[in-house]
Parts: C-alpha cells; sequence; structure tokens
C-alpha cells in the first residue's frame, strides 16, 4: 500500500478486486458479504503466496478471476461458495 | 490390441535389410509395423523385442505454478496404437495420471486434441507416431494461453466464431411456408470445403498474423465460417456481413501466408476462402 507507482499488472489485478466488489453490490446483503469475504481471502493469500515476478500464474490467475467475474455478473447467479481440499496422499 | 499382433505376424521376416536404405518415412505414411530391436539405453520390454520412443510433453500446472517444462515418457511401440493420442493416453494410464488433455471422439471428426506435435498443429488422433528413434515433442497449440498442461483457453476463438453470426438469416419467409427452403446441387457444392471444418483451431493457432493479433484478427477458421454463409445461396444478408468484416483488423490482417491451409488436419484451405471473401469485397 502506498507504493511509488503501480505496474499494469498490479494495475490489473485492483481492477478486478474493484469488480468483485462492485458486483457485489448488486446481490442481496447476505450473500454480498459472503462474496466479499471469500474474494478478499482469495486475494490476500494470493498476494502473500504468489512471487511477484511470477508473470504467467499471475495472469492465468487473472484470466480465471475475470471469467468468474462475468459470471457473477449475470442476474441469475445469487452468490459465490468456495469449499477447502487438502490434497491427500494414498 | 489388433496392431500388436499385426506387428508380430509381419516381423517375422527379418527386414534389417531395409533399414538403411529406407528414407525417413513422412509422418502420415509411417508404419510402425516392423520388427526391429532397439539398443535402447534403458532396456526393453520383459525379453521380447520392443520398441522404445521418447515423447517429450510441455508440462505446467497451475496449482504448483513454476516454469513449464518439456517432461520426458518413454513408450514402448509394439504395446500401443499408432496415433499420438494412442500414447497420450497410455502414458496417463500406465506411468502418469497427472497429465491433462482434451480429447473425445478418437476418429478426428471433434476437433478436441488439436495440439502442436514435432512442430506442426494437428489433431492427435490422427497423427501417426513417427516411427524412429527420433523424440516427439509435443506442446499445446502455439500462442494460446495455457490452462494446464496441454489444455489451452479458447475462449477468444469461439467469441469470434460467434461473432460473424455462424446461422442462416433470411429477410423474407421460406417460398413454402413451414418447409425447407430450397438449394440447388450446385449451390450446395459451393460449400464444400467449408462445411466441414470441425473448429479444432489447428489453423489460426497456425496463422502468424494471429499470433501477433489475436484479438483484433478473426483468424483462418472464423474467416472460412464466413466465406461459408457469404456463399451460402439461402442466405439473404450477404451485403450486412461482408459488410461486418470489411475492417482493416479483422480480415485484412490476411497477408496470405498460407500456414494454415498446411495445419488443417481435414484438408480444408481456409486460405482459399478467405481470398475469396477479399475479392467479393472489392
Amino acid at each position: 500500500m502506498g507504493a511509488a507507482k503501480l505496474s499494469g499488472m498490479q494495475k490489473q489485478v485492483l481492477s478486478l478486486y474493484r469488480g468483485f466488489l462492485r458486483a457485489a453490490r448488486s446481490k442481496p446483503t447476505e450473500d454480498r458479504k459472503r462474496i466479499e469475504s471469500i474474494v478478499s481471502t482469495e486475494f490476500r493469500h494470493n498476494s502473500k503466496e504468489v512471487d511477484r515476478k511470477n508473470f504467467q500464474y499471475i495472469e492465468y490467475l487473472l484470466r480465471l478471476g475475470t471469467k468468474q467475474l462475468d459470471q457473477l455478473k449475470s442476474p441469475d447467479i445469487v452468490s459465490l461458495s468456495s469449499v477447502k481440499v487438502v490434497a491427500s496422499k494414498t | 490390441m489388433a496392431s500388436g499382433l499385426i506387428g508380430r505376424l509381419v516381423g517375422t521376416k527379418p527386414s534389417r535389410l531395409t533399414t538403411a536404405a529406407r528414407l525417413m518415412p513422412a509422418r502420415w505414411t509411417s508404419t510402425g509395423a516392423e520388427a526391429e530391436t532397439k539398443a535402447s539405453s534403458g532396456g526393453g520390454g520383459a525379453g521380447k523385442d520392443s520398441k522404445l520412443k521418447t515423447f517429450q510433453i510441455y508440462r505446467w500446472n497451475p496449482d504448483n505454478p513454476g516454469k513449464p517444462e518439456l517432461q520426458d515418457y518413454q513408450i514402448d511401440l509394439k504395446d500401443c496404437g499408432p496415433m499420438v493420442l494412442d500414447a497420450l493416453i497410455k502414458i496417463k494410464n500406465e506411468m502418469d495420471p497427472s497429465l491433462t488433455f482434451r480429447r473425445s471422439c478418437r476418429e478426428g471428426i471433434c476437433g478436441s486434441c488439436a495440439m502442436n506435435i514435432d512442430g506442426c498443429n494437428g489433431l492427435a488422433c490422427l497423427t501417426k507416431i513417427q516411427d524412429g528413434a527420433s523424440e516427439t515433442t509435443i506442446t499445446p497449440l502455439p500462442h494460446m494461453f495455457v490452462i494446464k498442461d496441454l489444455v489451452v483457453d479458447m475462449t477468444n476463438f469461439y467469441n469470434q466464431y460467434k461473432s460473424i453470426e455462424p446461422w442462416l438469416k433470411r429477410k423474407t419467409p421460406p417460398s413454402v411456408p413451414g418447409k425447407e427452403i430450397l438449394q440447388s446441387k450446385k449451390d450446395r457444392a459451393k460449400l464444400d470445403g467449408m462445411y466441414e471444418c470441425i473448429l479444432c483451431a489447428c489453423c489460426s493457432t497456425s496463422c502468424p498474423s494471429y499470433w501477433w493479433n489475436p484479438e483484433s484478427y478473426l483468424g483462418p477458421a472464423a474467416l472460412l465460417h464466413a466465406n461459408r454463409w457469404i456463399s451460402d445461396s439461402r442466405d439473404e444478408y450477404t451485403k450486412e456481413r461482408l459488410e461486418a468484416i470489411d475492417d482493416e483488423f479483422k480480415l485484412y490482417r490476411c497477408h496470405t501466408i498460407l500456414n494454415c491451409a498446411r495445419a488443417c488436419p481435414k484438408g480444408l484451405n481456409p486460405g482459399k476462402q478467405i481470398t475469396h471473401i477479399k475479392q467479393l469485397q472489392r
């Protein structure tokens, strides 16, 4: 926060985040809170875990996020939900 | 497997005489049914003749993202069907279940298994495994965003196809209401070479012009379909269709490189159809 100048990719990530929050505003209140919490945990987790220089992965996540946002914007979609999967070694 | 049996029968005759004299077979005519024993460093199968071939396959996992890599797999061609898709399925079944690729019909009609095999775009189910000791490199379609391993993001390609409105559009109702709109055999013959397109994206992803402008240039596949609807005698919106693509970027990024005609696994010629559209535009 408060970095000197944001790079193009950082601006894209922020605009995607804003897009999600705006889409959440158009949903009913309880779902809105859930969407906001899922989206913000996802973004915060990735910002810590993903290397800043790993452009390929960041672009992949941006494309994935844009697709999910387009789906969310549709009026038929009511809410987001997320499931945590733990990889087990069998 | 039938091919394995046939290989065994033919192989009883020693065919080593012809090995030196034989030219490197072209991809389309390789037979894969000889009984050569290859001196491979890893050793062959359990005591029988085995023909090992190395496949280098592009791997990238979004769950453990790092740099994409080419991973080597050795396959005994005796135990495997003749096509690259057979090898991929065998690798996935026996060696590495995490290998990800699209496939459906296994007969070259659905277009799902389009990928880049040894530098050329094609369908894995129609491309024979090239005989010989050389390694086969399999990578996803070039200049496409990779979702995982050999699976690419085709949404841009499909949106471009959608944008040309690939359905019959009429202004007047049919001459006999409730019945088919009739078309002469000659008019139907005009559509040959265009209706067979399976939207595999081999042509568009082989076009350098499409590599440099994937969002603005429609690409050979979409333009082939645009021509299919423009040439359809039953369609009455020809003028509007031509105007819709009469654009510096949508149509005229084509510089008749003609990689598309080389790449098409169904033998179509999108370049020729694009030239037809350009002639109509004049």
